[in-house]
């Protein structure tokens, strides 16, 4: 019980300090700029119904 | 001293040591390369507001995953929606205290709000779901209103849900980020529309080319702005979106009492044709209870308003001007959305008590004229940069008179007037005095000691009358500088060139120094 409650706890620490690490360093948005070239991209290259 | 407060200090002093914001900005990105430290206590708000972002955007996302990503794949702009933690920071940027609170649970409220909207739209949204029996089923109770227009009369139809129809594929994202237009201004140009109209109605023309609305709804209210830009692009809207359509002719002479009958008659049509296409009768005890909610969601509106007025303004910016344009458009009688009223200007009140003001104000500015969608966070530019305070904003002032709901005749005329002074109207319509006193009555009101002219280069109506601000400016002492801007396309005049306007007024004719010397003068023109 208390190896199940240490390893819990060191758990959340670990994910508590990964999830500033993220916010900190801003990775979130660094993430979704890689997204934007391929996204953009596959947009450019779909097939449009273009009409007025 | 505490221990936080030497661990406040030893971690400013290496986190902040100059406080130059561009330090932090990425090359030609202006992405963060982190986060913004702004003392122990603040940054710890801000990780905590940012969480509850993500937590929002997670209860959205996961548990309906294969309709959203489904989304993302098919529609241009929803990628830009990706970038909404980004576009919260820079609307954040600089903020502690009041402000800083203010702004977070404006905006988490907004991106609440938003993806609970999503959920309707792409659920009934036949490009998402073609053929779709259950989707045919839940557009039959979707009224679609053009974004110009507020959602409160769907307040008495509360079986149906009223989506403003180009809020979430156009305005939005505009604001969002700034280079969400361009593609689309561009295909209405490569299909032969004139390229010198309003960027807005271009986007929206743009986006009606491609087939990139979500095609939801079971009818649809549009507005009459009477410029070239709208009429064009209401045309193509018509024939691509194919829904049955009824025009909303609010008067444009709103200040005259003799228009008003009229205005109620189009309001009463308006619910008629309502009635026809979703099958419903109008609810007036629905529609009292929306209209209460939202004369309370405009006083809590005047006591802001009230509170920046003071020496001490607790909330302006970006995140208060954009939050009212939403409330007013598409929350307006959402009790959320009072209930989110609340908190902040309680949040508020205890600052303004305190008598704390945490940023440095060297100028109180009236903001007038339509702000420019592609640089949000102007107003933190100008308070990082120049430490102007945007106390008082013109497109903050709408839909602000209080309906009186002792009668249905009486709410119709509340409705209609509502609409006569919503956004894009209460100033640009009614008369040039209305736009041109109304910003005499406001500098005094606010103890502006300047003005912040937005010159809409593509806007001929408020064009026709920047003569006349110049010579009332001039006559009456007040220093007014003026900002050339195109509301939604930074290809014609970028932020750069919006804060080079500033720039050279600040230095040649108020013959300041700037705050942060290294935010006179960056590179942005590829950040979102």
């Amino acid at each position: 019980m208390l190896k199940l409650l240490k390893r819990l706890c060191i758990t959340a620490v670990v994910l508590f300090v990964a999830v500033v690490c993220i916010y900190w360093f801003n990775l979130d948005t660094k993430l979704v700029k890689l997204l934007e070239k391929p996204l953009m991209q596959h947009y450019d290259n779909m097939e449009r119904d273009h009409r007025m | 001293m505490k221990l936080l407060d030497l661990i406040d200090q030893k971690l400013t002093e290496k986190l902040d040591a100059t406080h130059h914001k561009a330090d932090i900005l990425e090359e030609g990105t202006a992405i963060y390369k982190h986060r913004e430290w702004r003392g122990l206590k603040d940054t710890a708000y801000d990780f905590s507001q940012w969480a509850r972002l993500w937590g929002i955007l997670l209860k959205w996302a996961v548990p309906k995953a294969p309709q959203n990503v489904k989304a993302i794949w098919r529609y241009r702009w929803m990628y830009h929606y990706l970038t909404v933690p980004s576009f919260f920071d820079r609307l954040c940027a600089n903020m502690k205290g009041a402000d800083l609170r203010a702004a977070r649970n404006n905006l988490n409220y907004l991106a609440s709000n938003v993806t609970g909207t999503f959920n309707t739209i792409f659920d009934a949204d036949r490009n998402l779901h073609p053929g779709s029996a259950k989707a045919e089923e839940l557009n039959k109770k979707i009224i679609c209103v053009d974004e110009l227009l507020p959602a409160l009369i769907g307040k008495g139809f509360p079986n149906c849900k009223t989506i403003l129809f180009q809020e979430y594929a156009m305005y939005l994202p505009s604001v969002i980020q700034q280079h969400s237009p361009v593609h689309y201004i561009n295909q209405m140009e490569i299909h032969g529309l004139p390229a010198d109209v309003c960027p807005l109605p271009s986007f929206e023309a743009g986006l009606a080319i491609e087939n990139d609305f979500p095609l939801i709804g079971c009818c649809m209210l549009t507005s009459n702005m009477p410029c070239d830009g709208s009429i064009m692009t209401s045309m193509i809207q018509d024939r691509r979106i194919g829904l049955p359509t009824q025009p909303l002719n609010i008067p444009l002479r709103w200040k005259r009492e003799e228009v008003q009958e009229y205005a109620v008659a189009e309001m009463q049509s308006a619910i008629e044709f309502i009635e026809k296409h979703t099958g419903e009768k109008f609810d007036w005890d629905a529609f009292k209870e929306g209209c209460e909610i939202w004369n309370e969601q405009n006083k809590a509106k005047f006591e802001k308003w009230d509170m920046n007025r003071t020496s001490i303004p607790p909330h302006t910016g970006a995140s208060a001007w954009l939050y009212r344009i939403f409330e007013h458009q598409a929350v307006c009688g959402e009790q959320e959305a009072l209930d989110n009223d609340r908190k902040v200007n309680k949040i508020l009140e205890e600052q303004v008590a305190k008598g704390i003001c945490p940023k440095e104000i060297r100028h109180r500015a009236i903001i007038w004229n339509t702000p420019c969608n592609n640089y949000a966070n102007f107003n933190n530019w100008l308070l990082e940069c120049w430490g102007i305070d945007s106390v008082c904003e013109m497109i903050d002032l709408h839909g602000s008179e209080l309906i009186d709901t002792s009668t249905h005749e009486t709410m119709l005329y509340g409705l209609a007037k509502m609409y006569q002074t919503s956004t894009m109207r209460a100033h640009t319509k009614g008369g040039y005095e209305v736009m041109y006193d109304d910003l005499w009555r406001k500098y005094e009101e606010f103890h502006g000691d300047m003005i912040i002219m937005f010159d809409q280069i593509s806007c001929k109506g408020v064009g026709a009358i920047s003569g006349l601000f110049e010579e009332g400016a001039r006559q009456r002492g007040i220093k007014m500088c003026i900002v050339r801007q195109d509301l939604m396309d930074p290809t014609s005049i970028s932020r750069k060139d919006m804060r080079r306007d500033v720039n050279v007024f600040m230095q040649n004719v108020m013959g300041e120094e700037p705050l942060d010397p290294t935010l006179v003068d960056f590179d942005d023109d590829l950040s979102w």
